[in-house]
């Protein structure tokens, strides 16, 4: 079994981005370069729905760590740790076209593919501008992706799971 | 004495919908399938824009069957400007159609439909009881994504296709890798077409006709004439002389008729039309399974989106194991004004495009017809026979619960006819 999996999950546009900035960062990053990918990996999922069990089917990793961006009225670039009880009362959208992701989390679950050791950290960001639509990097984003980058560096080092080669 | 019924939100079908059923002296006085979603004017977008924006623009109307709207619009923008496209290009076109195909049929099968006729409210409730059906329709859904990833660039709204072909071919050790992959996923694909055939499905057999593409030697995708149950085989440029659309004023998605009457398009039309073409595994599967094509049960839904979730593994397996990359993914192309047709078979059903182009590549006129708005005639008909079967005399909730099954075998997507149900009952 791999110790642990990253899943930066968002879309290409405005702020829904942080997800996927920090696992492109985290890929980027040489204190954790030597772990990918036989003890971690890491993945950029566009607007995954139910694809984000595709991830999970094979059960090979111990721990699973979810970025996602939020929006809870708190400071832009607050980190909140979000529990598998917060993550139940969210409304579930199932339809044919598209899949929230606290649906597709709890539907792992259900199908006992969620490992056990699971993080989804929200991570909260502003209202999207009108003429941030597109693809940026904002000072204020980069400081923002920097701050998960280690905060999550930090998680996954004291985790003890990770070997130095 | 009257009675009324409404659902004022369909659940589990895509968009907002609703409908209103007035019953009296126990026999339905009204039915009406109320499509509110705000019409979203695609046509009028499209008009000025060059042609490979419309393959790109199109591709936003549907977020499950983007692939489809690609589809129509290329080939029949190459339809205007008397382009023929290469036999790489055919191939491929029909392995990036299995991919949608195999994705949008799984979603539905496993998390809208199967639901129903298991007795469960919800896809997280039957998951608690058939995990390893649910596990299964996933494994299938990813080799869906995994195809529409290889020519389009991206799962979601794919930008790889464009008018004469794609933008970029894949290298053939990603081929080989997915190929691996499709063959792995045979078994489950077999799996759930039993599954499905030996489900307890209602019987709501009644005459109506159905309508798909035909094809001499091959089960349909772009290629085809518009073939009827009731004996029409027309080209897409002949459409308009026998379908018929008209606005109605309860709904903002157009009713289509032809000549007058409501038809089915969809997996079951399809498969109906077509399962002369079907290789010989599915056929013996069906007929293990008793089930008898054509069917005019429209329950049979399931069963015919299984065996093209099957048909689809086959076709792209046997297409892609011939890949060989090529020395251009696409044609060049040399805008020519004029008018240009197509139809071809999106998850839901026939999907018909027409453009009108001028000399440089910009369209003057476009005009779609998504499966959805084709199918809600049918839908109000089917309502009324089933419900009448059914009883009218039962209880609001079960009444309630029907209708929403009905309407859900038919996977509309109401944000592409323009969304769905809030059931309104009135009895009297």
């Amino acid at each position: 079994m791999k110790p642990t999996l990253i899943l930066g999950v968002g879309s290409p546009y405005g702020e829904d981005q942080i997800g996927m900035l920090v696992a492109a960062s985290l890929l980027k990053d040489s204190r954790i370069k030597s772990f990918i990918p036989k003890q971690l990996e890491i993945f950029s999922c566009d607007r995954p729905g139910l694809n984000l069990l595709s991830y999970l089917q094979d059960k090979q990793y111990e721990r699973l760590i979810i970025i996602d961006a939020i929006q809870s009225n708190n400071t832009p670039g607050t980190i909140q740790l979000i529990n598998k009880a917060e993550l139940a009362s969210f409304q579930e959208t199932i339809s044919s076209h598209g899949v929230d992701l606290g649906s597709a989390i709890n539907m792992a679950e259900t199908l006992q593919l969620l490992p056990k050791d699971f993080l989804l950290l929200g991570i909260e960001m502003s209202p999207m501008a009108q003429d941030d639509y597109f693809l940026d990097t904002s000072s204020e984003k980069i400081s923002i992706v920097n701050k998960v980058v280690d905060y999550i560096i930090t998680i996954i080092k004291n985790n003890n799971k990770l070997v130095e080669n | 004495m009257k009675k009324s019924i409404k659902i004022p939100i369909l659940a589990r079908v895509e968009g907002e919908g609703a409908l209103e059923l007035e019953i009296k002296n126990n026999k339905i006085d009204k039915l009406n399938l109320k499509i509110y979603e705000p019409p979203r004017l695609f046509e009028k977008f499209l008009e000025g824009r060059e042609y490979n924006d419309v393959i790109d623009i199109v591709a936003r109307i549907c977020g499950i069957c983007p692939v489809a709207y690609q589809m129509s619009a290329a080939h029949a923008i190459e339809d205007c400007f008397e382009l023929k496209t290469s036999p790489w290009i055919r191939a491929m076109r029909r392995v990036f159609y299995c991919g949608e195909w195999i994705e949008s049929h799984c979603i539905h099968i496993h998390f809208l439909a199967a639901p129903d006729f298991l007795g469960f409210n919800t896809a997280p409730e039957m998951a608690k009881k058939f995990p390893e059906e649910v596990r299964r329709g996933i494994r299938l859904q990813t080799l869906g994504h995994e195809l529409i990833n290889l020519f389009g660039g991206r799962p979601v709204h794919p930008i790889g296709a464009c008018v004469g072909g794609f933008y970029h071919a894949p290298k053939p050790e990603q081929v080989t890798n997915l190929i691996n992959k499709l063959k792995n996923g045979l078994e489950d694909a077999e799996n759930l077409l039993n599954w499905t055939a030996s489900l307890a499905l209602p019987d709501s057999s009644h005459d109506f006709i159905y309508v798909a593409l035909q094809h001499s030697d091959e089960y349909p995708f772009n290629e085809g004439n518009i073939t009827t149950s009731s004996g029409l085989s027309i080209t897409a440029a002949e459409y308009k002389d026998h379908f018929q659309e008209k606005q109605v004023a309860y709904s903002t998605a157009l009713h289509s008729s032809l000549d007058g009457k409501d038809y089915l398009v969809g997996p079951l039309a399809r498969l109906n039309l077509n399962h002369q073409h079907l290789p010989e595994p599915i056929k013996k599967i069906l007929a293990e399974n008793k089930i008898k094509i054509p069917s005019q049960n429209m329950f049979h839904s399931i069963i015919a989106r299984a065996v093209e979730v099957y048909y689809s593994l086959l076709e792209a397996i046997s297409l892609l194991e011939d890949y060989q990359y090529p020395d251009a993914a696409s044609m060049k192309v040399k805008p020519k004004a004029g008018v240009g047709y197509a139809a071809t078979e999106a998850p839901r059903g026939l999907l018909w495009q027409h453009y009108a182009m001028d000399n440089k590549g910009l369209v003057k006129i476009a005009d779609i017809i998504p499966p959805t708005s084709q199918n809600q005639f049918r839908m109000e008909s089917d309502l009324k026979i089933a419900l009448t079967k059914f009883g009218l005399d039962k209880e609001d909730d079960l009444l309630r619960n029907h209708c929403e099954q009905i309407i859900r075998n038919y996977d509309p997507c109401i944000s592409c006819s323009t969304h769905f149900l809030d059931l309104r009952v009135k009895r009297s």
